[in-house]
Parts: C-alpha cells; sequence; structure tokens
C-alpha cells in the first residue's frame, strides 16, 4: 500500500501533496475514461488549490484531515496498481531467474575474462566501496542516536523534532 | 578386634542363622535369632566410637524388643496350640504377633525407623552384615510360616515400606542411608510375595543380598559414605564406577539385568492372583527407588565434578583391599536374567 | 473392434508419456523439447479420434484391467482403465484444447527460461487428468487426483520468486486438501463398508449419505465451490496458459466429473442432490456476482469458470449427469478461447490485465477480439453456438423441474450476470478509445499465437452442434413447455445484456453511497477471502494456544504431571526425613501404635 508511508516523519506539505496523488490515482481507478477523468481531476485539483495560501496551522490541519476522511469514504476497493509495482499483477514476477549480484565474484578468471571492461571497473567500485565505508558508517553513527530510541534530533538550532506534529495531529483511526 | 574374638563373632553369627535355619522347634529358632543378634553387635562396634555404640545400643534395643514379642507369641502359639513346632503357627493372634514381630526384625514399614539410623552409623561391612545375612534368618521363619500369615497385614506393611523406602531415600546424600532405604523397599518386596509365592520371596531375597553386597563391596573397596565423595571413585578406581552403575541399575531392576528378574515374577505372580492395584502401587514406588539409585550413578559415572589438582593421582598406587570377590558378584548381579528358569528351579525346592 | 478402442486409447494416454521420457533420458537437450509436447499432444489426440468414432458408430464401452498390483484378503487392486461414454468423448477433448494450450504456450512462454520444465508440467498435468478420467477403480482415480493437485499447485507457484504466487499455489493445495479429505473418506467408507474400490463393483451396491456427502466435499475442493472457492481466482496469479488448463479440461472439471461417474450412487438420495443443487446454485450466484465487477481480465474469466462449475452442480443437482457432461465439454472450449484471448492481449499490453487500461483492441487485434467475442457469447448461451446446446438444455430441464425453485430462481439470475459480465469485459477490452500506453508493439502475426485461437474458437462454435448431433442420449428430448419459458433463457440473457449497458456508464462516476456497499461487496469478492482467511487460522490458533498452555502446560504439566509429582515426592519424602530424628523414643512409639492397631485390626 503506497499510502502507508510512516506518517510521522512527513512535514504537512509532504501529506498534502501525498494525499492529493492518491485522490488521483483512485479518481483514475473509479473514471475510466480519460476525458471525463481529465474533468473530474481539474476539478479536485481546484479543490486543493483553494486553500493553497492557507497560513494558519491548525486550519490547515484540520482541512487535511477533512481531506483525507473524504478520501477514506470515496476510495477505490481495487484501486488500478502498475503492473510492476508492489501489488500490481507482474510484480516479483521474474525475482526466480534473478542471480544475486555478489554471485559476479566467484565467477571463474576465465569467465571473467570475457568481460574484462566490466570486471575492471568492478575492482575499482570494490575498491571505493572499501574506503567509503567507514565514512558512512559514521555518518549513520552520527544522525542516529544510541542511547535512546527517542525522536531524531532536529537538523537545525530552533526547529522542532519531526515527530512532534504526528503526536499532536494524529488522526483518528477510522473516520466515523 | 583381637582375631579370636573376631573369629567367635562371625562363627556365632552363622551359627546363629544356620540353627535358625535348621530347628524345627520354636525354641531353637528364637535361639538361633538371639545368638544371631548378640554375635552382631560387636561387629557393630568394632572400630570403636561413639556413633557406632549408639547404633549398636538401638539395634540391641530393637531387636530385644522383637525377641521378647516373638517370645510371647510363641509361647501365645503354644499355650493355644499346645505344641512347639515351628510350621504350626495355627492360633490367629500368635500369628499376627509373629509378623510383626519379624516386621520389626526386617525393618518394615511402620517399624523401619531403626534401620537408616543404625546403618548410618555403623562401618560399611558391618551395614552389608546388617542389610544382608540378618534378613535371612526372620525371612526363613516367615518362609516356613507363610501359610499361616495374615495377608492383609502384609499387604500393609509391603505396600508402605516400598513407599517409605523410595520416599525415604530421595533426599538422602549419605550412601549407607539411600541402602538402608533400598533395604526397606526390598524387603517391602519380599514379603508382598510371601503369602502368595513363598519360593519367590526367596528368590527377591537371594538376589537382593548379592546385588547389595556388589555395591557395599565397591564402596568399601572406595571408603566412600556419601554420593559427593562418590564424584571422586573414577579416581581411585575407574572400573568400579561402571560396576557401581550396573549394579544400581540392576538393584533399580532395570529389564536386562538380574535385578529385573525377581520384581518380574514378583509382579507377574501378582497379577495373576488378580492383585493389579497392589502390584501397579509396588512397581510406580520403585520408580523412586530408581530415580535415586540413578542420582548416584549420575554422581558417579555419568559427569565428572570439578575437583582440586591434588586429589587426581589416586588411580596410579596399588590397591591394598582385595577385589576378589567383586568380579563375580557383579557377573551374578547383572548377567543372571537369562538363568530366570535355572533360578526359579532352585528355589522351587 | 474392440481391440481398436482398448489398443488407441491406450496409445493416446502412452502418446503423451513418450516426450517425458526423452526428457528423462536427454535430460539437457531442451531447446526442442516444447515442440516435442506439443506434438506428442496433437498425435495424442489424433490416436484418440478413432475409438470416439468408433464410439459414437457402435456405442461400444470397455474396461481394460492388465496388472494386478497387489491384493491384500479378498481387497484387489489392479491397474484398470474405464473407457465408457464419458472418458471415451472427455478424453479427445482434453487432448484437443491442450495441444492448442501449448501451441499458444510456444508463443506465449517464449522468453521463459525454463519453458520446457513448463510444457513437462503442462502435460504432466494433462497425464492426471487423464489417468482421473480412465481410472477403473478409486486408487487410480485418487492418483490422478492427487496428482491433479500437485502439478496445479507446481503451475500455479511457477513464478516462485513472486510470493503472490506462492502463496495462491498454497491456497490451491490447501483447499484442495480439504477436498481429498472428503475423498479419502469415501474411500475409506468403501474399503471399510464394502471392501472394493473397482467402480463397476461399487455401482452394484449402495452407498449412504456420509460416503455420498465425502464425494460432494471432494468435488466442492476440486471445483471450487462456495465455501472451498477462494484458491480459483488466486490461482489466476499461474501464467495464463496454466489457467487456460486448469480451467477448461483438468483439474476444476475433476470435481465434477467425480461426481458424474458416481452419479449411479447419487440418483437416489435426495438429501445429496439438494446439497449439490443448493451448493451449485449458491456458487454461480456468488461467482456471477464477483465477476461482475472484476477489473482483472482474469479475474472476470476465472469467476465465470466458477460460475459455470456451479451450473455444472445444478444440472448434477437435477440428476442430469449428462447434460452436466456436455456442458462440461462445450466449457471447456469456449473457457479455453477466452484465457488464450485474454493471454494475447495480457502479452500484447506488456502484462497489462486491468480492463480500465485496455479498450479499442477491436481494430489492433482482430482475430484475438473476434475469438473473445464469440467465445464469449457462446458462454452467454447465444443460440447455436457451443453454448447454447449445454446451457439451454439444462435451464429447460431445470424450469420443467418441480424441485428447488429457489435453486432455479438463482440459476435465471445468474444466466443474467453471465451476459453482464460478459458484455461488460468485451465492453471495457475491446470497444471505445484505447486507454494503453501507446508505446506498445502490438501484433498478433504469430502463428502459435492465431492457430490455437482459432481452432478453439472453431471448438467453441461447432462442438455443441456436433456433440448434440453425434452421441447417443445428449439428444435434446422434445419437450413440450409455453414459449415463454423456453424463450427464458434468452430473455434473461437480453435483460443481462440491457442492465451491463447501464452499468458500464457508472464507470465514469465516483460510485453513488447506496450503490457502493453493492459494489464493495462484488469487487472484494463477498469480503469472503477478508474475513475467512483472517478468523478461521486466529480462531484455530488461539484454540491451539489455549489447548498448548491451559490443558497441556498448566493442567497436565503442572497440576497432574511431573510438576505435581515434584511436590507430592518432595512432601512425601521431606515428611519421612523429618520422622526419623536418631531417638530410640520413636521406635518404641512406632511399635507401640503400629502393634496393638494392626492387632486390632486384623483380627
Amino acid at each position: 500500500m503506497a499510502f502507508c508511508a510512516p506518517g510521522a516523519y512527513l512535514t504537512h506539505q509532504q501529506k498534502v501533496l501525498r494525499l492529493y496523488k492518491r485522490a488521483l490515482r483512485h479518481l483514475e481507478s473509479w473514471i475510466v475514461y480519460r476525458d471525463e477523468y481529465r474533468f473530474q481531476a481539474c476539478l479536485l485539483r481546484a479543490r486543493f488549490e483553494e486553500h493553497k495560501n492557507e497560513k494558519d496551522m491548525v486550519k490547515a490541519t484540520k482541512l487535511l484531515m477533512q481531506g483525507e476522511e473524504e478520501f477514506w469514504a470515496c476510495q477505490h476497493p481495487q484501486p488500478y496498481i502498475f503492473p510492476d509495482s508492489p501489488g500490481g499483477t507482474s510484480y516479483e514476477r521474474y525475482e526466480c531467474y534473478k542471480v544475486p549480484e555478489w554471485c559476479l565474484d566467484y565467477w571463474h578468471p576465465s569467465e571473467k575474462a570475457m568481460y574484462p571492461d566490466y570486471f575492471a571497473k568492478r575492482e575499482k567500485w570494490k575498491k571505493l566501496r572499501l574506503e567509503s565505508w567507514d565514512r558512512e558508517v559514521q555518518q549513520l553513527k552520527e544522525e542516529t542516536p544510541l542511547e535512546t530510541e527517542a525522536l531524531p534530533p532536529a537538523r537545525k538550532e530552533g526547529h522542532l523534532p519531526p515527530l512532534w506534529w504526528h503526536v499532536v495531529t494524529r488522526p483518528r483511526e477510522q473516520p466515523s | 578386634m583381637s582375631p579370636y574374638m573376631l573369629l567367635l563373632t562371625c562363627t556365632s553369627l552363622l551359627l546363629g542363622t544356620t540353627l535358625t535355619l535348621a530347628s524345627n522347634h520354636w525354641l531353637t529358632a528364637w535361639m538361633g535369632l538371639e545368638i544371631n543378634t548378640l554375635a552382631m553387635i560387636p561387629l557393630m562396634t568394632y572400630p570403636n566410637h561413639s556413633r557406632s555404640t549408639e547404633s549398636a545400643i538401638k539395634y540391641f534395643l530393637t531387636q530385644a524388643t522383637a525377641s521378647m514379642m516373638m517370645m510371647f507369641a510363641i509361647i501365645q502359639n503354644a499355650w493355644a496350640t499346645n505344641q512347639w513346632t515351628l510350621t504350626q503357627m495355627s492360633n490367629n493372634t500368635a500369628s499376627i504377633l509373629m509378623t510383626l514381630t519379624l516386621a520389626i526384625k526386617l525393618g518394615l514399614a511402620p517399624f523401619h525407623f531403626w534401620v537408616p539410623e543404625v546403618t548410618q552409623g555403623i562401618p560399611l561391612l558391618s551395614g552389608m552384615i546388617l542389610l544382608t545375612w540378618q534378613k535371612v534368618a526372620p525371612v526363613s521363619i516367615m518362609y516356613q510360616i507363610s501359610p499361616s500369615l495374615n495377608m492383609k497385614i502384609l499387604t500393609t506393611l509391603a505396600i508402605l515400606s516400598t513407599l517409605t523406602g523410595g520416599w525415604g531415600g530421595l533426599n538422602q546424600t549419605h550412601l549407607r542411608k539411600i541402602l538402608a532405604y533400598s533395604s526397606i523397599s526390598h524387603m517391602g518386596w519380599t514379603i508382598i510375595i510371601m503369602p502368595i509365592n513363598p519360593n519367590l520371596a526367596l528368590l527377591n531375597l537371594f538376589i537382593y543380598i548379592i546385588i547389595t553386597t556388589t555395591i557395599f563391596l565397591t564402596l568399601n573397596l572406595a571408603q566412600v559414605t556419601k554420593i559427593k565423595s562418590l564424584a571422586n571413585l573414577w579416581n581411585k578406581s575407574t572400573p568400579m564406577t561402571m560396576i557401581i552403575m550396573i549394579t544400581l541399575m540392576s538393584l533399580g531392576s532395570l529389564p536386562p539385568l538380574t535385578g529385573f528378574m525377581p520384581k518380574w515374577l514378583i509382579l507377574q505372580e501378582l497379577v495373576n492372583n488378580n492383585n493389579i492395584a497392589t502390584a501397579t502401587l509396588m512397581a510406580m514406588s520403585t520408580l523412586l527407588n530408581l530415580f535415586f539409585y540413578m542420582r548416584i550413578i549420575y554422581t558417579s559415572t555419568l559427569t565428572m565434578f570439578p575437583t582440586t589438582n591434588n586429589s587426581k593421582l589416586q588411580w596410579m598406587y596399588a590397591q591394598t583391599k582385595k577385589t576378589t570377590m567383586i568380579p563375580p558378584l557383579t557377573v551374578i548381579s547383572s548377567m543372571l536374567l537369562p538363568l530366570t528358569p535355572l533360578c526359579l528351579t532352585l528355589f522351587q525346592m | 473392434m474392440n481391440n481398436m478402442l482398448n489398443t488407441m486409447t491406450l496409445m493416446s494416454i502412452t502418446t503423451l508419456t513418450t516426450p517425458l521420457i526423452i526428457n528423462l533420458i536427454f535430460p539437457h537437450k531442451t531447446t526442442k523439447l516444447p515442440m516435442y509436447y506439443k506434438m506428442a499432444v496433437k498425435y495424442a489426440f489424433l490416436i484418440s479420434l478413432p475409438p470416439l468414432l468408433s464410439f459414437i458408430h457402435t456405442g461400444q464401452e470397455s474396461i481394460i484391467t492388465n496388472w494386478k498390483w497387489f491384493s491384500i484378503n479378498s481387497f484387489n487392486l489392479t491397474m484398470s482403465f474405464k473407457l465408457d461414454y464419458f472418458s471415451i468423448i472427455f478424453i479427445p477433448i482434453a487432448l484437443y484444447v491442450t495441444w492448442s494450450i501449448l501451441e499458444f504456450s510456444q508463443w506465449y512462454m517464449n522468453s521463459d527460461p525454463n519453458i520446457h520444465q513448463f510444457f513437462k508440467y503442462l502435460v504432466m498435468f494433462l497425464l492426471t487428468m487423464m489417468i482421473l478420467i480412465t481410472a477403473n477403480n478409486l486408487f487410480q482415480l485418487f492418483i490422478g487426483w492427487e496428482g491433479v493437485g500437485i502439478m496445479s499447485f507446481m503451475l500455479i507457484g511457477w513464478w516462485h520468486g513472486r510470493s503472490d504466487a506462492n502463496t495462491a499455489a498454497l491456497q490451491a493445495i490447501l483447499y484442495n486438501r480439504i477436498g481429498d479429505m472428503g475423498l479419502m473418506l469415501t474411500m475409506v467408507w468403501l474399503m471399510i463398508n464394502i471392501g472394493l474400490w473397482d467402480l463397476q463393483h461399487i455401482f452394484m451396491t449402495k452407498m449412504n449419505t456420509l460416503a455420498l456427502l465425502g464425494l460432494v466435499i471432494a468435488a466442492t475442493g476440486k471445483s471450487a465451490q462456495f465455501g472451498l472457492h477462494p484458491w480459483l481466482p488466486s490461482a489466476m496469479e499461474g501464467p495464463t496458459p496454466v489457467s487456460a488448463l486448469l480451467h477448461s479440461s483438468t483439474m476444476v472439471v475433476a470435481g465434477v466429473f467425480l461426481l458424474i461417474r458416481f452419479y449411479p450412487m447419487m440418483k437416489d438420495n435426495n438429501t445429496i442432490l439438494t446439497i449439490i443443487l443448493c451448493m451449485g446454485a449458491i456458487t454461480s450466484l456468488f461467482a456471477a456476482i464477483c465477476a461482475t465487477t472484476q477489473n482483472d481480465i482474469k479475474k472476470i474469466v476465472a469467476f465465470s469458470t466458477s460460475s459455470q462449475l456451479g451450473l455444472m452442480m445444478v444440472t448434477m443437482g437435477l440428476n442430469q449427469p449428462h447434460r452436466t457432461f456436455l456442458h462440461m465439454c462445450t466449457h471447456a472450449f469456449f473457457k479455453a478461447t477466452l484465457f488464450l484471448c485474454s493471454g494475447s492481449i495480457i502479452h500484447n499490453l506488456n502484462n497489462e490485465q486491468d480492463i480500465r487500461k485496455m479498450g479499442g483492441l477491436l481494430n489492433i487485434l482482430p482475430i484475438t477480439s473476434s475469438a473473445l467475442m464469440t467465445s464469449s457469447l457462446a458462454l452467454i448461451g447465444t443460440p447455436f453456438l457451443t453454448g447454447f446446446y449445454s446451457k439451454d438444455p439444462i435451464i429447460e430441464t431445470m424450469n420443467m423441474s418441480y424441485i428447488n425453485s429457489w435453486a432455479l430462481t438463482t440459476t435465471l439470475i445468474t444466466t443474467t450476470l453471465t451476459a453482464m459480465y460478459s458484455l461488460r469485459m468485451i465492453y471495457f477490452t475491446l470497444l471505445n478509445q484505447p486507454r494503453f500506453i501507446p508505446l506498445l508493439t502490438i501484433n498478433e502475426n504469430h502463428p502459435n499465437l492465431k492457430n490455437p485461437i482459432l481452432r478453439l474458437t472453431l471448438g467453441s462454435i461447432f462442438t455443441g452442434y456436433l456433440l448434440t448431433m453425434n452421441i447417443p442420449t445428449t439428444y435434446m428430448n422434445p419437450t413440450t413447455m409455453p414459449p415463454m419459458l423456453k424463450m427464458s433463457t434468452l430473455l434473461v440473457t437480453i435483460t443481462g445484456l440491457l442492465i451491463a449497458m447501464e452499468l458500464n456508464s457508472l464507470t465514469n462516476k465516483l460510485a453513488a453511497p447506496p450503490l457502493k456497499h453493492a459494489y464493495n461487496f462484488s469487487i472484494m469478492q463477498g469480503y469472503f477471502t477478508h474475513l475467512l482467511h483472517r478468523l478461521l487460522p486466529l480462531a484455530s490458533l488461539q484454540m491451539s494456544q489455549y489447548i498448548a498452555t491451559m490443558l497441556m502446560d498448566l493442567n497436565w504439566y503442572e497440576k497432574i504431571g511431573p510438576k505435581n509429582q515434584m511436590n507430592i515426592h518432595t512432601t512425601m519424602s521431606s515428611y519421612i526425613s523429618s520422622t526419623q530424628k536418631g531417638l530410640i523414643k520413636t521406635y518404641f512409639l512406632s511399635f507401640i501404635i503400629s502393634i496393638p492397631m494392626m492387632m486390632i485390626l486384623a483380627t
């Protein structure tokens, strides 16, 4: 389910945009023909545009909640999913024929010799990976608070931690 | 103890029992028991210290009480039936009293209190005699008067004995006490079959004596009296750990070993006589015995406990004690099961 | 003549095994194997024709018994083939359909690295179905039955890298397992009460309701009747040729075939007939309702199969095994065609299965489109196409019967719905403007695509006529009925078409609230899987947890078993040791108390 993104980490803007996209997709699932769909999509867009410049966060949050509720009530039970997307009809279909990438390391030298360019490049990449590994881990460590499982800290001075908003504006489990 | 004295006591011990076995008159039988008891006491006090003296006194008091009651029973019988023949215990009161007296002598359940405590206080070899040879005379008397024994009393005594023997041994750490409790439950097995098939009782006693002798000799070799000290047995003599394991399993009557034979036959005989409930109860309570034998086996054979370094070299030194009797006894106490038919014939008399 | 019938039928079965043996001997020469498989099936079909003709000519039936497996006391198991009306007619049909499907697979699965294995599975699938059809004893039938189940498992899970496919395969085999319980129940019942597994001997005896109920359960599982149906739409996870084979001539019809085989036992048992009738009616109605709103083209066809299977069951419930069989045969043709057409569309649209993204294919894929329309019309029961010859008599018989008016009404509604979903599928896939990505290179020039579809389309036009004209006991018995009843099938179908037109216009709107619940019920397949696949496992898991924790852990281990033993023995043991105080007083106390007590009690 695409719309199950971890809401806690999203900004208000992201939430509205995702709602809009979701609404469009479900609208498309309901209304099969393109012409009719375009018309309805414009109407939908207009409804979002109407409150584009809303500055009051309380009001904006309420609007977002109303939007989510309306979406929940009007969603399509079987939304269209692209065949290759998760949940689609050919998603993971050819997974069984894929070979893991590390298997290339175990090729016989004679086999490797057939693709000299690629394997030369591959050796370079591997070296690079080894060199940058410590740096990546270091970066990860810095950004992850080790001691607690508390909220990740704000990136800049004076900002609020990203999760507070989710706590404050937690939507109801099921709209009535 | 001077050798002459030892010779005298041992001879009296043997001859006392023999007198009981051979006599047909109640007075001589009683006399044999008395001689036997009196001869036992110097043996119990041989390394003379307070514990063994205490044990000897306890033993003397219980045995004396038992003898008095026995004499009472005999006289009661003589008074009622006007004869002193051993096999003619036809008076009911006398018969019950005689049963109870012999129960005291054998250390059966409600009268079992003296057995563990007396055994605990005396040296291993005296303990061995106490738990084996001393049972022969009472059992032989019981065997001879078995037709007139009271079945209800014997069954009660037997079941109580097996249960007490099982439960009592469960939280003991002293080997002599454990063997004493084991003796209590085996005596229970012996007398449960006494009124039904006395020959089997003799067979059971015989095999019990053999197995217990083996264990006592093995323990005597290592001079251990506690389970904890058994953990060092491998250090003194490694083959002994195996012997202890096999004999204890035989004592716990596991199937391919000798100990299984009498239990098997007794259970069969009980079931044939419609005593299924009794048989089940007996068999189940023997499991308790098996449990504490297994504990001994576990300590002596199956694990090696951490020990200090300086205790690790005893196997290098030559044994001073004779081990002549241990191998044949081990063989008899573990491999007799295939000879069951032979044993049965032997004891059918 | 007898020799020819036996020999050629066995030969056609044996022919199927030749490529399998070739594969065994040369496991690495796989390039030409798909073609071998196809040729083998083709020749097997050709070989199986003479027996069919001889049967049509003389009506001769036969039983071949050629090898004794083993016998336990009086219970004999032999390898034995029953070549009767049902098997002689169905074998060529199954082979014909499979031949086309295999040829189509050569095109459809062209890019698959393991295509030879795919073909092997398909042929083994067919082979087990043949064993099932020709089996003359229950053991052989069971081999075929289980073989069909296992091969369907392998084929539905063909894309085993895909978790949905694995789930679907598991679902299929698990639901079938429930059905197998039923068959085993019957087999065990027969073994106990009759001691025979040979069909001709069984038919001489009587079976009670329990044993027949076992058969009904078996058919419910295999033929995806209501209650055990969810695996059928899920089975659409398999490649399209698999779906085609699964739904036309193997697997799902095996259940119906089992009932047809055992109809002599069932025809006198009203309870069983009513159960079958009602179950069939519910299935067909439910599946048709679900099919009406599905958006996945394969799911629509799958539900239509389910609905048709329900109709077959209804016919069994009407005690008309020959009509059931006829519908089974004709259904094989148009259902295979429908699947091959949807396969062609799906493959051409680059794996797109959603009918909302199709449209306008009428001009781009003319052969597929005409085949799709023809077979849909045949499915609806348009006069003088194949479906008409089997479906019309069924509904007529039903209208003339006195049995269960509820079931009859339900079936009529189903007929309406059949027209509705068929038209909806045609409308969305073939008509109007295209809604797919314009970049696709769509064509249907490959002979491996064209020929099988055309061949099967011909089949779905003419088979009904040929079968009813040539085969005894399927002639339509002239019945007398008012014109309204005679026309009822056509009328409800036309009603369905009209409703469908109205329904399709709804697709340009957001669903209105009162309609929405009905729509959701239909599109979510009655919430059946959503409820049952969660509630039942939850219930059984909870029950097992309770049993494990309460009964086993608490009651047995703690209160009765080891823990309690430990408590008893510790208490008793410490009690006994605590009496040992080393005091002579206790010894004599025990004497003083015990001896008089025993003296009193014993004397």
